[in-house]
């Protein structure tokens, strides 16, 4: 390998590398004009400016969506998004139902989210004229508390009633 | 000095530590693609979980939304699943001939550019998993991943040839771990829970992670502190420690031990796989030229004995 050819190779690998940092420093170059914008489209590409905080700095519960479906009559059944075929499945959904904590803020976004769920409810339970969606999480006591007798609980964080649509689909 | 960094940067290195990465990483994003299957729809198309213009909601705000193609070239649903099982099979068919090295240069690029599409269609169901299947399904793009273990070698269209370039190719490979695991240890350690044993308690028994009854670990809190303390000491000590011949084996034994307890404690199997593939394939599989390569390379300089 040349001399030249070896700095060039170095250079790239340095400059690729000071991005990986930057990405764990959750550093994004967008905002430094065009050289920013190719670098930030460059590290999207690559996965160099990706972050490593998982289950940092703190583990949350996780999170889950009950839906219970009411028909005409007023029978109740629940449900759930996930289907328990595969765990790996199962994960992507915990993922899903995650927007509407990391969405708190915006409560169209939850409403609309809470529809589409519903619309997935009502094909899955044709005779449902209700549904009754509640996100949250199991909270479970810290080590201290359960040994002094605290209990497990669960914990909403977003609620909403979908009726089926006369016409098509469902409205929140 | 200087010497000695010329030879840990660019002394030619075998394919063998790419072969490991190309099988370990088909092998186990095929698992992953076969687990998401049954909800592949639900989760890529415009009309599955998220309906309509929802599903690109979640898009990075200064990325160009991957799904908004769909409309824009007035796919309706019928075509829309027709295009994304097309891709889905092509997924499936480019790991798996890179799992059997078979034209490895053209198929890990598939398989690159059709996991980045299914990320940036879905990127509210990703996690961890898919970002570092991300970073090294492109790193391979760039490496002799078809050089050894593979059909490509076997008919003769790929040289095991040690490369100066290989060697940079691999410590930029490996460098990007170190960095992963690092920041990930400081991150853990900047909050109480990694150090007081409730992110321990918290990982195993809250719903969703919990595949086992871990409330008896309420009984004895040293237990989860002790681990929660490996956790950090692994991840921060990773850049440390898997470098010098001394600890590295050691240390390969730490990560694989963390996350098979990560696997089969709290579900993440497929990261789990990755994650123990990654260090096993960078750091042990040696990347020195055997004899008969070094029979062609007489003038080349080893590695030094800092790493593999």
């Amino acid at each position: 390998m040349t001399r030249l050819r070896s700095a060039l190779l170095l250079t790239v690998a340095a400059c690729h590398l000071g991005l990986v940092v930057a990405g764990g420093l959750d550093v994004c170059p967008w905002e430094w004009g065009p050289v920013g914008r190719a670098l930030t489209y460059y590290s999207a590409i690559s996965g160099a400016g990706g972050g490593y905080s998982f289950y940092a700095p703190t583990v949350r519960s996780a999170p889950h969506a009950a839906f219970t479906i009411v028909d005409r009559e007023g029978r109740r059944v629940v449900d759930t998004l996930q289907t328990g075929v595969t765990r790996e499945a199962d994960l992507r959904m915990q993922d899903l139902i995650d927007v509407v904590h990391h969405r708190r803020t915006d409560d169209a976004l939850r409403r609309r989210l809470a529809a589409s769920w519903a619309a997935e409810m009502f094909a899955r339970h044709p005779e449902a004229e209700l549904v009754l969606v509640d996100v949250g999480h199991s909270r479970m006591p810290a080590m201290a508390a359960l040994r002094a007798g605290a209990a497990p609980g669960w914990r909403s964080e977003f609620r909403a009633r979908v009726a089926r649509s006369p016409v098509a689909g469902a409205r929140p | 000095m200087r010497a000695q960094l010329e030879r840990f940067l660019l002394a030619p290195a075998a394919a063998r530590p790419f072969a490991a990465l190309r099988i370990g990483l088909a092998a186990a994003l095929l698992g992953q693609a076969l687990q998401v299957a049954p909800m592949f729809l639900a989760f890529y198309h415009h009309g599955g979980l998220l309906r309509g213009s929802l599903m690109d909601a979640f898009a990075p705000t200064h990325l160009p939304p991957l799904g908004r193609l769909a409309p824009t070239l007035a796919i309706d649903g019928a075509m829309e699943s027709l295009v994304l099982i097309v891709c889905g099979l092509l997924y499936v068919g480019s790991l798996v001939s890179m799992l059997v090295g078979w034209r490895t240069r053209a198929v890990t690029c598939s398989a690159w550019l059709l996991h980045w599409v299914f990320t940036s269609l879905a990127p509210h169901t990703n996690y961890g998993v898919d970002a570092f299947a991300s970073v090294y399904l492109f790193y391979l793009l760039w490496a002799p991943a078809g050089a050894a273990l593979s059909l490509d070698r076997r008919a003769g269209r790929a040289s095991d040839r040690p490369r100066e370039s290989s060697r940079l190719l691999l410590r930029v490979m490996q460098v990007h771990l170190c960095v992963a695991y690092l920041f990930s240890g400081v991150e853990k350690a900047s909050g109480e829970q990694w150090r007081d044993g409730e992110a321990i308690w918290r990982s195993l028994t809250t719903q969703g992670y919990g595949a086992f009854d871990f409330t008896w670990l309420a009984q004895v809190p040293l237990l989860a502190v002790l681990a929660g303390w490996s956790v950090l000491v692994v991840e921060i000590g990773y850049p440390l420690f898997i470098w010098p011949r001394r600890t590295r084996r050691l240390w390969i034994a730490a990560v694989v031990a963390m996350h098979a307890g990560i696997g089969i404690f709290m579900g993440l199997h497929v990261f789990a796989a990755v994650m123990i593939v990654l260090t096993v394939s960078l750091f042990g599989v040696s990347a020195e030229p055997e004899e008969r390569d070094q029979s062609a390379q007489q003038s080349t300089p080893r590695a030094g004995s800092l790493a593999t």
